[in-house]
């Protein structure tokens, strides 16, 4: 990566980083600095990382930065930004920490519509424990602790995160999913999701489909492929909510298509 | 015949809680645990294993499961380290009071923060007056062998209390070591299967988790603490058993040259296997060292501890955690105030050692040992620690 392509808010020292060859987070956190630079919010930002491969970001940005505990990120990012509502906070955390330990406060943080960002690590495992299944592992998918693959009939099928939160996503909210396969479409989706908080209206939380070719056990094409394909087939990408198009009501999708959107 | 193989100390692990053949497996990864589980998972898939296996989403969830497929009769395993722990916490102290007899393997590693994923025994310590059974392993055998004798112990109608297996993250878990297997028919002989005295069951209707008002809970307590003091003969029972049949015997103290030593390392855990390599070292040199083993931590074995240090007169007791604001290790506190009342009583000195995965050499141990001796050593204290 040239130096003109990185982000300013990046931490120079701290690059290469630290993510394996072909791992998504380090695009998700191009984007998200991407999205940081445009709305020149450097200086407000709370950046809070996960337990995760998320917790390799503690040092990625020159951004204030908080490393905390598994699956609790939203809550100790939603106590910072409610004593001090003029920061931004961020919180990254990967599918794991979101959906399956934490997914009680994603749920309460989404139904007070706590004024947030949740930027979510879709990669289909628990990939810092070695790749464990994980609420998004696909139907069929091997991993550490399904080795016959995911069977639907007993642990059922994969979460689709943003779909499930719009569904109870008050008004102000705004829920999303990008892809590091679309860089630029991801980082305008993080930035509206920036832009809504620092409009106060309401949470914003976007998924992004990332890449762990170290526990898929994949090489380059077979990654892209399982990407592209397999998990974009299932979780679709696009907005699910937007603060400018639902004033309450029923949720709307927008471009709920692997088409639309993405 | 005998088979002796040697294997990752996980996956021997693993392959006794099979051949326990147990009912349900419920947890959720936490480095070093996660071999355990992983290999589990396969047993299960392959057909190996007939449980249930239930990935869950949390450790909070994993031991809630637990219980109740325990209470609904079902031999249960969990399998966690570290914040795992510290998030089962609740449901820990639920499951003694309940007198639920599954057993827990929990592979000991750092409370954060800062982070750490490296071994110590700071995460047991926080849960040391849980009401459970803790055991304290040191090798690849001794994990094996204790899968059986924790469901032996806590099955027993006379016990019916949960047990703790506890052995060292990564220094242990992750070595390679020989084992000796045993066959399933030997196993079964040893531990037949389960039959619950009390379980949740709609024809027989009972209540378990009740509500203790001020006027019963008090007796609720007192009977739980009897219930764990008095389980302490029939463990004793179950070691013999299994001594008998596999010709290895355990005790809740194991002494090391202790008979006529002056100084004492008391251990728990891994650590133990070192010290015993300095030990020897001293011996050389014409010191009277010693060294004892803590494999029972609950119910502390007071009596035998007694014996087993008689006539020293220092003992260094190493902990692997710390008791912030407190007047020595956990360890050191307990055994302090256990001899507080003996006529003739050893220095205690009480060492912080091996946090967060540092290394205890045998070159520490001659070192504690030689201030301690010299007279030198003060009554607590953070070994090796800079700054
Ligand atoms: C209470 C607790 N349980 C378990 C763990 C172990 N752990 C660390 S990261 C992780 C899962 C990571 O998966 P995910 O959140 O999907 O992030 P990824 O590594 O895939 O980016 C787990 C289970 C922990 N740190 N704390
Ligand atoms: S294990 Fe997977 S998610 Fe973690 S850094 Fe490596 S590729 Fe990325």
């Amino acid at each position: 990566m040239s130096e003109i392509s990185m982000p300013l808010c990046w931490r120079r020292e701290t690059k290469p980083h630290q993510f394996c060859p072909g791992c998504g987070h380090g695009l998700i956190l191009k984007a998200l600095g991407m999205a940081v630079d445009r709305l020149q919010i450097a200086d407000k930002v709370l950046f809070g990382c996960d337990i995760g491969c998320s917790l390799l970001a503690w040092d990625f940005f020159n951004l204030d930065t908080v490393r905390t505990h598994h699956g609790r990120t939203v809550p100790l990012i939603v106590g910072a930004k409610r004593v001090r509502p003029e920061l931004v906070g961020i919180a990254y955390m990967g599918d794991g920490g979101a959906y399956a330990i934490g997914a009680q406060h994603l749920v309460n943080a989404t139904m007070r519509n706590d004024k947030v960002m949740v930027v979510i690590v879709n990669n289909t495992t628990y990939a810092m424990t070695g790749g464990q299944l994980a609420p998004t592992t696909l139907p069929g998918q091997k991993t550490e602790t399904s080795p016959a693959g995911r069977r639907t009939e007993r642990e059922g099928f994969p979460l689709r995160g943003p779909e499930m939160l719009a569904a109870i996503a008050p008004p102000g909210s705004y829920v999303a999913r990008g892809s590091v396969s679309r860089v630029r479409r991801l980082a305008r989706l993080l930035e509206k999701g920036l832009e809504n908080q620092l409009q106060g209206r309401g949470i914003s939380v976007v998924e992004a489909l990332s890449t762990c070719p170290t526990n898929w056990r994949t090489n380059a094409e077979d990654t892209w492929k399982f990407l592209e394909k397999e998990m974009t087939d299932y979780f679709p990408l696009g907005e699910f909510v937007s603060p400018h198009d639902r004033a309450g009501g029923a949720p709307k999708v927008n471009g709920n298509s692997r088409k639309g959107g993405g | 015949m005998k088979k002796r193989v040697g294997m990752e100390v996980s996956f021997a692990a693993a392959e006794a809680v099979k051949l326990c053949n147990v009912d349900v497996v419920a947890a959720y990864p936490i480095t070093p645990q996660t071999h355990i589980v992983e290999r589990l998972s396969e047993y299960v898939a392959n057909g190996e294993l007939d449980a249930e296996f239930v990935p869950v989403e949390s450790e909070h969830s994993a031991l809630s499961l637990c219980v109740g497929s325990q209470a609904a009769g079902a031999r249960s395993f969990t399998c966690t380290s570290s914040q795992g722990l510290a998030l089962m916490n609740e449901i820990v102290y639920i499951t003694s009071s309940m007198r639920l007899p599954m057993v827990m393997m929990l592979v000991n590693r750092s409370l954060s923060g800062p982070l750490s994923i490296w071994n110590d025994h700071s995460d047991v310590m926080s849960i040391r007056d849980c009401g459970w059974i803790q055991l304290f392993v040191k090798n690849s055998q001794e994990v094996f062998d204790h899968a059986f004798i924790a469901y032996k112990i806590a099955e027993d109608h006379n016990v019916l209390l949960p047990v703790i297996i506890n052995f060292d993250g990564f220094i242990l878990s992750h070595m390679f070591e020989s084992v000796e297997l045993m066959e399933p028919d030997v196993v079964q002989q040893y531990l037949p299967p389960y039959e619950p005295k009390y379980a949740l069951h709609p024809d027989r209707a009972l209540t378990m988790g009740t509500y203790g008002m001020p006027a019963v809970f008090t007796e609720a307590k007192k009977a739980q603490d009897e219930a764990l003091l008095a389980s302490y003969p029939h463990i004793l029972e179950a070691w013999k058993a299994w001594g008998d049949l596999s010709g290895r015997h355990y005790h809740p103290v194991e002494e090391f040259l202790t008979k006529d030593a002056e100084t004492i390392f008391v251990t728990l855990g891994s650590f133990g296997e070192t010290a015993g390599e300095a030990v020897k070292a001293l011996r050389e040199k014409g010191h009277k060292a010693g060294l004892l083993h803590l494999r029972l931590w609950r119910p502390f074995p007071f009596d035998a501890f007694c014996q087993a240090i008689q006539g020293a007169r220092n003992l260094i007791v190493i902990d692997r955690a710390v008791s912030f604001g407190g007047p020595g290790g956990p360890v050191a506190s307990e055994i302090r105030s256990a001899l507080y009342n003996k006529e003739k009583r050893p220095g205690v000195y009480s060492m912080i050692a091996g946090l967060g995965g540092r290394d205890v050499t045998v070159r520490d141990y001659m070192q504690m040992f030689e201030s301690v001796t010299a007279g030198k050593a003060s009554a607590y204290e953070i070994f090796g620690v800079r700054g």
